[in-house]
């Protein structure tokens, strides 16, 4: 039998296929197989409904983030958590033993975050079953990985920028360095989502037409 | 509509019904506008056959089987070019590709639509063309994880289809806090 070429993956054996293959066979009679066995955690008595972490810099794409997070929250009864991270200003300052740099916190921003925050989760989290806000300092992704572990997220929502953060870094963007680092799954949604949110958007307007 | 006064002097209070549409009020009634209807009808799960992509497809059934989705697996076959005077040639075996998907397929079983589909090519590149012309609500993809010099090396299919999707894309790892069952 030739060898299947698999030079171009990585963390994978070379026969790693065939033997998937085989053992796909072999339980393709059992109908307890992991695979068929998965389901959404749905809340219940006996488990927590899932925590969904979604980031906000009440940008147009984390307003389609959180429209697809209470998606979530209708179909899975999930709770819903919204950060704000406020970035710290840095300064160089110098005490006389060198120039260090200096981060302040802007406390009005944190003020005004808090006060948004609380108004998006009136507005749009009022049949949520629970929802609470979190306002953090530093640097925006870490943050967000931090609360994410800290509050034991099961899913994080969050928008992308089409645009790198920036030439030299092209990677450096919020969304992928929470993708690398998060402890559970992110799902990233762009701004220009033909996705299952327009497909909503639409029907719901034609259920307003028929009435 | 209805017009009431407050008990401040001069103060009124509107009250719109749900057929009205909404006043521009604070910044963030207006961007965060009522939530639209859940429907997701396709999801695309890139595969590659490794450990990574299994996980992406435990996270897959659930949505399809929840959301009455269809369920599409897509393999790229990456070419390479083993000579620079040469034209790039696919790597695997196209057959083989196409065995494996189905017996993927066959494991999902009926209780999910499933399609198969193979391509050549850049492998975020044909991701995303696939979602585009099929329609795609949803792509599931797992990341290998790797950051530092191996990310810069060996870069990330994901992430390249993350900023160039033009549909939601869950990102799951193989070793990770779960919400499924």
């Amino acid at each position: 039998m030739k060898k299947r070429h698999t030079w171009h993956k990585v963390n994978s054996s070379p026969d790693h296929s065939r033997k998937m293959t085989a053992v796909l066979k072999e339980h393709s009679h059992c109908r307890k197989h992991p695979l068929q066995q998965c389901r959404l955690i749905k809340s219940n008595s006996e488990r927590p409904a899932p925590k969904i972490l979604v980031p906000t810099d009440f940008s147009l794409q984390s307003r389609k983030a959180l429209q697809c997070a209470s998606m979530f929250m209708r179909g899975c009864g999930a709770s819903i958590t919204l950060l704000h991270v406020v970035k710290p200003e840095v300064s160089v300052a110098d005490y006389g033993y060198g120039a260090v740099l200096r981060q302040t916190v802007d406390e009005s921003l944190i003020k005004k975050a808090r006060i948004r925050l609380n108004n998006i989760r009136k507005d749009c989290l009022a049949v949520a079953a629970h929802s609470a806000i979190d306002i953090r300092t530093g640097v925006p992704g870490s943050e967000i990985v931090r609360a994410a572990t800290d509050l034991k997220i099961d899913l994080i929502v969050m928008g992308c920028s089409r645009v790198a953060a920036s030439p030299q870094a092209p990677w450096a963007g919020v969304a992928q360095s929470v993708i690398c680092l998060a402890p559970c799954p992110v799902l990233v949604v762009p701004n220009k989502t033909n996705g299952f949110l327009r497909a909503g958007a639409q029907s719901e307007n034609e259920e307003n037409q028929s009435e | 509509m209805k017009i009431k006064p407050t008990n401040n002097r001069g103060g009124v209070v509107l009250e719109l019904g749900p057929k009205e549409g909404q006043i521009p009020g604070a910044l963030d009634e207006v961007l965060f506008s009522p939530i639209p209807v859940f429907h997701l009808k396709k999801i695309l799960v890139p595969v590659d056959f490794s450990e990574c992509s299994d996980k992406a497809l435990e996270y897959a059934l659930p949505f399809a089987k929840q959301f009455g989705a269809e369920l599409t697996l897509l393999h790229v076959l990456q070419p390479c070019t083993p000579v620079p005077e040469m034209c790039p040639m696919p790597v695997g075996s196209l057959s083989q590709s196409k065995a494996d998907l189905e017996a993927l397929r066959e494991l999902v079983g009926d209780s999910v639509t499933c399609k198969t589909l193979v391509r050549s090519g850049n492998p975020h590149a044909q991701i995303v063309g696939a979602a585009k012309e099929l329609d795609i609500d949803l792509i599931i993809l797992s990341t290998h994880g790797h950051t530092g010099l191996a990310r810069a090396i060996l870069g990330s299919t994901t992430e390249q289809v993350v900023r160039h999707a033009s549909c939601p894309v869950l990102v799951v790892r193989r070793k990770e806090h779960e919400f499924i069952g």
